[in-house]
């Protein structure tokens, strides 16, 4: 299947013919990384996987609403980031009841995932980065995996870049003295 | 052999810690089933289709909430509070009761603030006439008073008989 720039996939939006053709051209363009960025934050595969999936019926609901006020890519990385945020608030609430905290089951995910392939020092990279706050969190990953610049993660997450760069600057440290500590 | 593995892990962390403020990007630890992104985009859209998404909230609250071990508690802790909101002894009528009472208490000592303020006005307007000792004739009898505690017209001209005046010539002023 031939793959398409962003442009060419609104023209085809625009055009509203074939809806479902377009959208799975456009889930197939952006679903790699809309799926990496959601299992950086709640670990698990299939969480990742249930999470991508809302991702992506929201983005169908809402297409018709799509101002293009921004890139399509960002509106829909920013779907993702609701999205993400909303789950984990849940899952927290749900480790509440059943007496077991968030990060303690994030990083039994990781030490008995199947579905990760890193070696000692990764998932102690990964320990750390569990252990940051949310917003932390997402900014680092934001930035060091999917190498968006200051300012498109300025216009999805509404936070200006000042302060994402210090909240990068922050995430690093506190990743840094986790991982170098004995 | 131990040694070697430590001091690899320790040169990959230096270049993992060094990657942060490099620009370079970090390397993908998590990983997939075989096949999984082939087939996404059309287990969205049956899912889409089958509209279960509307019927049954999102997709992952479909399969979380579905166990029992969530809601037992849930429904536990409703129950517990329906019971304490139920029985709680209602205080709304007995304070409202002594709100009333209060405001009686409180209306008698404001009547009994306001006497002695009457009180007070009147010495201060004494105080002001033994300063200014020409007073008009009309405010000294308004502050001596005209009802029964007061002085008569009698008592004025038998008074002014005893200062030996001409009561004929005053009754001309």
């Amino acid at each position: 299947m031939a793959e398409y720039s962003e442009e060419e996939l609104l023209l085809l939006l625009r055009k509203g013919e074939n809806p479902d053709y377009v959208f799975n051209l456009l889930v197939r363009r952006y679903q790699e990384k809309i799926y990496y960025f959601v299992r950086r934050m709640v670990v698990d595969h299939q969480d990742a996987d249930d999470v991508v999936q809302n991702v992506f019926i929201k983005v169908w609901k809402n297409l018709d609403h799509f101002r293009e006020d921004s890139k399509l890519f960002t509106w829909i990385y920013r779907i993702a980031v609701n999205e993400s945020i909303s789950f984990l608030k849940s899952k927290r609430l749900r480790s509440f009841i059943s007496l077991d905290s968030l990060e303690a089951s994030m990083l039994r995910s990781i030490n008995d995932d199947n579905y990760f392939g890193g070696d000692h020092v990764q998932k102690k990279l990964q320990a750390a980065i569990i252990r940051l706050p949310s917003k932390q969190r997402i900014v680092f990953n934001m930035r060091y995996y999917d190498e968006l610049s200051y300012d498109e993660m300025s216009e999805i997450l509404g936070t200006s870049v000042g302060a994402l760069k210090a909240s990068y600057h922050f995430a690093a440290k506190k990743i840094t003295d986790f991982v170098t500590e004995d | 052999m131990k040694r070697d593995t430590k001091n690899f892990e320790q040169a990959e962390t230096e270049d993992l810690l060094k990657s942060f403020n490099s620009g370079k990007t970090g390397i993908e630890a998590f990983k997939v089933p075989e096949g999984y992104f082939d087939a996404l985009p059309s287990r969205i859209r049956d899912e889409i289709s089958a509209g279960d998404y509307e019927s049954h909230g999102h997709v992952w609250m479909k399969k979380q909430f579905a166990s029992y071990w969530v809601w037992i508690p849930v429904l536990s802790v409703s129950l517990v509070l329906l019971a304490i909101f139920t029985w709680m002894p209602d205080k709304s009528k007995h304070e409202t009761i002594a709100e009333i009472e209060d405001t009686l208490y409180l209306d008698q000592a404001l009547d009994a603030s306001y006497a002695g303020e009457v009180m007070f006005q009147e010495y201060t307007a004494v105080y002001e006439m033994l300063e200014n000792p020409v007073l008009q004739n009309q405010e000294a009898v308004s502050f001596i008073g005209t009802g029964d505690d007061g002085i008569t017209d009698e008592e004025i001209i038998e008074y002014l008989n005893n200062q030996e005046l001409d009561t004929e010539v005053l009754s001309q002023i």
